[in-house]
């Protein structure tokens, strides 16, 4: 049973009586100055449907001017509302730098931690998980998941008895640019685990087929990583002038970064989405996305319409 | 893992944007500073030596600034982005010891004839026309590849030196051949075309020993 936190706690007094289903959506929750959040599965916990990832752009070493700047992102983040805060080992210096930032804003109480295990030896599992703990200045993390299924089986078992132990409060898996789903969706339907991440974005849907679903049907969190396709997908539609439908504003959408991600975050299965960026308006943009409405399934449908029209 | 190589490019293995790896050579710079101009110079003098048949001092002048390239860029800055900073460190360290074994063997010495015109050329172009690259496209100034204490400069120089022996010292071509190679590909993964050039000098590099055939006339002869 996953304890509440003091940061689960202000956002739930925060939130009040405010708090309402959205329908069809299910377990998507309009409150806190109409951000949108929504529930961790088999829990009375809620996260922002916005997160933050920091695969290259958290990468900066000890460039001083740069960390400068990765501190505003995080600021424009949790000033927003922001939350889930994903990283890696893998992922260079980009863990230090986020203890930087936290340190800076005193923000290991409003961040939702989630890291990885990324070694390929399984004994190793406690002694990453600390090290990386230490990197981000935090005692423990929220989520920790096996990086793309490497070494998961050794992995997944300690972080289970880890869990069991209080030292994380989630466990989880992750893969990326569909890679390994027949074995991911093994692990999903085989063990016990909280969270899964993967790659979802209205290029690349196949998640939709049997992950998804699976997560659904198994109370499993998914958290999206990939959201634009790695940036792809948005510079492609900015940089050509694709114009927003006129029926954008129905599905609460002013901008491409908003159409994009609420896609996303309106599947019914996914928790959170985690886009990545190295600037604060594209910080602001992203999270304009966890305010005010979701498109419902037809309105989904629509939106993938239009897309592929272009 | 295997079945899913085809899902991966470099850009998969590039762990940082553009903009934090060009900020890398203005860190370099503004730490280093004024010291770079030194270790140009001992570059600078190392060529020199070469040209003079001074196989000895050629070697440890540009072993020198392979060991500065290692410690100031490649493990410390680089290093902190990506472990792909410490293998080239290492390789750069080991550079350096084969530089001093070929300049104490004696291999590290001029010659005229084609092929070191063709160095020459090489070398002005790696110590006085690359670095202005990029300063002349998307980069800063402050951030100069400084030959000596930069990699690719340092990379591209040392080959025209290579050219510009008499017996190509073999061992000597690897390491800067592969991470000339490995430059290119990170430069055309962050995007800034021009970097490709020093790709297109390892390959100009391979392609010199054709000119080999051509005549040859040691700078120095040996008593």
């Amino acid at each position: 049973m996953a304890t509440i936190r003091r940061r689960t706690l202000l956002r739930a007094l925060a939130a009040g009586a405010a708090i309402s289903a959205l329908g069809p959506l299910g377990n998507a929750i309009a409150g806190e100055e109409q951000r949108l959040r929504k529930t961790i599965p088999g829990t009375d916990e809620s996260v922002n449907v916005i997160g933050m990832g920091t695969w290259r752009t958290f990468n900066v070493g000890g460039d001083p001017q740069l960390r400068d700047q990765r501190t505003e992102v995080l600021r424009a983040f949790l000033e927003q509302g922001g939350e889930v805060v994903d990283s890696s080992p893998m992922y260079g210096s980009a863990q230090e730098v986020l203890g930087h930032a936290i340190e800076q804003l005193d923000a290991g109480d409003r961040v939702f931690a989630a890291d990885k295990v990324w070694t390929s030896d399984g004994n190793a599992t406690r002694q990453q998980a600390s090290e990386s703990a230490s990197k981000w200045g935090l005692e423990r993390f929220d989520l920790m998941q096996v990086h793309n299924l490497l070494e998961w089986e050794a992995h997944l078992e300690t972080l289970q008895a880890m869990k069991a132990e209080g030292e994380v409060r989630y466990i989880g898996i992750t893969t990326s640019h569909g890679r390994r789903h027949e074995e991911f969706e093994r692990v999903m339907a085989n063990h016990d685990i909280d969270f899964v991440q993967l790659t979802y974005n209205m290029a690349d849907r196949e998640a939709e087929e049997r992950l998804l679903p699976l997560a659904r049907e198994k109370d499993i969190a998914v958290l999206v990583n990939r959201p634009y396709h790695g940036g792809d997908l948005i510079k492609s539609l900015q940089s050509r002038g694709q114009p927003l439908p006129d029926w954008a504003p129905e599905v609460g959408c002013s901008n491409w970064a908003e159409f994009l991600l609420k896609f996303t975050v309106s599947h019914p299965a996914v928790t959170c989405a985690i886009p990545a960026t190295t600037k604060v308006a594209h910080m602001r943009e992203n999270m304009g996305a966890s305010r005010g409405v979701l498109p419902d399934a037809r309105q989904r449908q629509r939106m993938v319409d239009y897309l592929e029209s272009l | 893992m295997l079945g899913d190589l085809e899902t991966y490019s470099l850009s998969h293995f590039m762990p940082m944007t553009p903009e934090v790896y060009f900020r890398l050579f203005e860190r370099l710079n503004s730490q280093l500073w004024p010291w770079q101009l030194l270790v140009f110079a001992l570059f600078l003098a190392g060529a020199e030596a070469l040209r003079r048949g001074r196989s000895v001092m050629a070697g440890v002048l540009v072993a020198l600034c392979w060991l500065w390239v290692a410690l100031a860029f490649q493990f410390s800055l680089h290093g902190e982005l990506s472990p792909a900073g410490a293998w080239l460190g290492w390789a750069f360290v080991l550079q350096a010891l084969l530089l001093l074994v070929a300049g104490w063997r004696g291999q590290l010495v001029g010659q005229r004839g084609p092929r070191a015109r063709v160095g020459l050329a090489l070398l002005v172009f790696a110590l006085f026309l690359y670095p202005l690259l990029g300063p002349l496209t998307v980069r800063t100034w402050a951030g100069l590849e400084v030959p000596g204490t930069a990699p690719d400069p340092t990379l591209m120089a040392t080959l025209a030196l290579l050219v510009m022996t008499p017996r190509l010292p073999w061992l000597l071509v690897p390491v800067p051949v592969l991470a000339l190679v490995f430059s290119a590909a990170t430069w055309w993964t962050l995007g800034w075309e021009p970097g490709l050039v020093v790709g297109l000098l390892a390959i100009l590099f391979l392609l010199c020993p054709l000119i080999g055939r051509l005549r040859q006339t040691p700078f120095y002869r040996r008593p």
